[in-house]
């Protein structure tokens, strides 16, 4: 048998298999296999894909989880994008790319949190410096580690002088992000006409 | 009428709006500031000190229901402030900006809903009228929110408030910026110019020692260049019987160039050279990088030892750091588009160019071509030179040379110390000697502070800036020559309010009748001149070169109390207002009948 003549009864015998596995998977529902034959055909003539609509049905339900929990996330995802970096896989990005985007979303975060906290020191000393601790301390507020023993007055080197918070401007949950609360909006840019 | 408690000055700028006021019961003078609650995303709103002026108007469903509501009213189907500044960015077609360039602006129809620009017809559109209202009116209820409650009384429809123009506002723009004070509910309010203002609340933050600081003979100039316009006014410290007082010797022409085209030359400079390494930028990395070069460019002016800062425009989608693009902004770069494009070192004659420099140029508005701000102001010094040097040869200290010899900065361009330094080099350079200096408080919010400033001068307890009118006007009489195909009927211009008429004062204009035929609309030419000072009521120019523009036409619509048609002999009477507004009017001979004359908002654009 000729080479050519091989070839072709294999790209038939393999077109005709397709056919079949289609024809089984898409069963009985030929909307699909239209629309993929008019790409095929389209993609071969025209040298491109026609334009897919995907419609998407987003739910309207109330969400059940807790938006007090996801608000102050959604909050710094929007003013510093915080969310899209910390899921975003950076194993491999190059070291420059991450330096510059980590200064670009420290920056926003920090400012964010200094303008809508005003904050102090718990203990409002160098850290490295030697504190007491007198009887009668929040523990909330104090953690002690090292060679924790007996009683107060605790003398210990501070190694953290901790935050406080005076008072918050951070906005309240609103009554549609209560209803909806979302970690990161999609965005869908029209394109000019 | 009875003074309120407060006055309140009002800075309704081009980029920010912002609300100062001054307590009459309180022991010593100062103002406050007043908070502006404004969405700053949907459902969430916050309190600023300044207001971005800015309104976006949302696409039917763009937001959940209610996300736009302020504390003072729901269903608000627009946003005005930050949220509309910020969002408005990423979806021009429904952002309406810099609504006050187009209020001033003749070739449009300012009561026609055409903003925003560049949405399609079939969108939600508003008028500039309309734009500049709900600013005012976003200031109306923020103080109301926070005082009427304690009293009635304190209603902002009670206060005195002074609204601040730009000086280079043409009589018409004045007028529709008080329609629009009007329309949000104002109801005491009076107009001052902008410079003017920022010279007020230097005075009021000098109010014990501005006599050792300023002597007579000096001419000052304040130069104020804010996000979107530059405007300069001289003001000339003189003296009457040993008593100084100050005198405002002219104004700019209204320049639509301002610290916001700096940023968008420095971006589209980066991204020219980015564009070069193949990287190209979307809308939305546009904006942030103009936001980057903003940053970049106040660190850079602010430290001479950087040679570049650099910037990082963030990937857009969820591929955030991966799609990072980075980039610099060098010394040579800024030095290159800021201090030679905006700033460069000129000679005093020079003039500001016809061609397109590195300013921006957008469809519709008349941006400036020549983006050169020490130009323009060559210019402006050159045209004033006579009145300058009139006032300054009353200077006692022979040593400086006549000009310019006091300089007032205002807007937060000049928080830049390099790009005062410019300003102050060229200006030492073309007088020759050395310029002074007055500080003040803060760039952004003096305007609105030392509106409210005048508002207690007014009331006689402090210094006032002799002003009046800014400019001379004149009315275009069609001279009787036969009409030739093709050549407009030459006109003549009849002087009908001189430079600097005060307000408050009103006169008859001497020698001329005119024959008025009643009921139909009758239209007159409306021009104007800041350079022509010696032109008296009455006088009449044959002709004259580009020192005379028109402006809106006039109209007037007679009610006529006999049914048929008849010629009236009238004469023209003008009026400046307390409040600053120009009023025209036609008396009738005999039957001292009074018409008003209005501006006529054009049709259609006969000035593009």
């Amino acid at each position: 048998m000729e080479p050519m003549l091989y070839a072709f009864y294999i790209v038939l015998g393999i077109a005709f298999m397709k056919m079949v596995i289609l024809l089984a998977l898409c069963k009985g529902n030929f909307s699909n296999l239209t629309h993929a034959i008019t790409a095929f055909f389209s993609v071969l003539v025209r040298g491109k894909t026609p334009t897919t609509e995907i419609k998407t049905s987003i739910s309207k339900e109330d969400s059940k989880v807790n938006a007090d929990l996801i608000w102050p996330l959604y909050l710094l995802q929007r003013e510093a994008r915080l969310i899209d970096f910390l899921l975003e896989d950076i194993s491999s990005a190059p070291d420059d790319l991450v330096g510059a985007g980590v200064r670009e979303v420290h920056a926003k975060c920090r400012k964010y949190l200094l303008e809508k906290l005003t904050l102090q020191p718990i203990i409002s000393k160098e850290e490295g410096s030697k504190v007491s601790i007198e009887e009668g301390f929040n523990p909330n507020k104090i953690m002690l580690t090292g060679f924790l023993e007996g009683l107060p007055p605790y003398n210990g080197i501070l190694k953290h002088q901790g935050w406080d918070v005076l008072s918050s401007q951070i906005p309240e949950v609103t009554e549609s992000f209560r209803k909806n609360p979302v970690l990161v909006q999609a965005e869908l840019e029209i394109p000019q006409k | 009428m009875a003074n309120s408690r407060f006055s309140i000055g009002i800075d309704l700028g081009t980029t920010n709006c912002a609300l100062a006021y001054i307590d009459s019961l309180k022991e010593s003078e100062f103002a406050e500031i007043l908070s502006l609650p404004q969405i700053v995303q949907p459902g969430v709103y916050e309190e600023r000190k300044l207001l971005p002026s800015f309104l976006y108007l949302p696409q039917k469903g763009e937001f959940q229901n209610g996300a736009l509501n302020l504390p003072w009213r729901e269903e608000k189907l627009f946003a005005v402030g930050e949220f509309a500044k910020t969002h408005g960015a990423l979806v021009p077609t429904h952002l309406v900006s810099s609504a006050k360039s187009w209020l001033c602006h003749t070739a449009v129809n300012r009561r026609d809903k055409i903003l925003p620009w560049k949405a399609s017809t079939d969108s939600n559109k508003v008028s500039p009228l309309e734009a500049s209202t709900l600013y005012l009116k976003h200031l109306v209820d923020s103080w109301n929110a926070k005082f009427e409650s304690t009293d009635i009384e304190l209603k902002l429809e009670k206060q005195d408030v002074v609204l601040t123009v730009p000086a280079s506002f043409d009589a018409d723009a004045r007028d529709f910026t008080m329609e629009a004070a009007k329309e949000a509910g104002f109801k005491k309010v009076s107009l001052l110019e902008e410079p003017q203002a920022a010279f007020y609340s230097w005075l009021l933050a000098n109010k014990d020692n501005w006599r050792d600081q300023v002597q007579e003979g000096d001419v000052i100039l304040v130069i104020d260049v804010g996000g979107g316009t530059s405007d300069f006014t001289l003001i000339a410290a003189e003296s009457d019987q040993g008593n100084l007082f100050l005198n405002r010797l002219a104004v700019g022409e209204h320049i639509l160039l301002g610290g916001d085209n700096m940023d968008l030359a420095l971006a589209y400079e980066l991204s020219r050279q980015l564009g070069t390494t193949n990287i190209k930028l979307d809308l939305a990395q546009m904006v942030a990088l103009s936001h980057a070069c903003r940053t970049a460019k106040e660190k850079l002016l602010a430290d001479k030892e950087l040679r570049s800062w650099p910037m990082t425009i963030l990937g857009r989608g969820s591929k955030m750091i991966s799609g990072t693009i980075k980039c610099e902004l060098e010394r040579s770069i800024l030095e290159k588009v800021l201090l030679e494009g905006f700033f460069p070192l000129c000679d005093k004659d020079a003039q500001p160019t016809l061609q397109t420099g590195y300013g921006f140029q957008e469809i519709g508005l008349p941006y400036a071509a020549d983006a050169a701000i020490t130009k323009h102001l060559a210019h402006f010094l050159v045209k004033h030179h006579k009145a300058i040097e009139q006032k300054s040869s009353k200077r006692k200290d022979i040593k400086t040379t006549s000009g310019v010899n006091v300089i007032l900065f205002n807007g937060g361009v000049f928080k830049s110390p390099l790009l005062r330094q410019r300003i102050l080099d060229n200006l030492e350079t073309w007088s020759k000697s050395p310029i002074k200096m007055l500080t003040h408080q803060d760039l952004d919010l003096s305007v609105a502070i030392g509106a409210a400033s005048f508002g207690i001068a007014k009331r006689g307890k402090g210094i006032r800036i002799k002003g009046g009118a800014p400019r001379t006007y004149y009315i275009g009489i069609e001279s009787s020559a036969p009409a030739i195909p093709g050549f407009p009927r030459p006109i003549k211009a009849l002087c009908v309010v001189p430079f600097g008429m005060e307000e408050g004062t009103e006169s008859d204009i001497p020698g001329h009748e005119f024959g008025l035929i009643i009921g139909q609309k009758v239209a007159f030419r409306f021009l104007s001149s800041s350079t022509r000072k010696n032109d008296t009521l009455g006088t009449i120019l044959d002709e004259w070169d580009d020192e005379v523009h028109e402006i809106s036409p006039l109209q007037l619509t007679l009610e006529s109390p006999e049914k048929n048609a008849s010629m009236v002999p009238v004469y023209l009477h003008s009026k400046i207002s307390d409040i600053g507004t120009l009023e025209l009017w036609c008396i009738g001979k005999n039957s001292k009948q009074k018409w008003k004359l209005e501006f006529n908002v054009r049709e259609n654009n006969t000035n593009p």
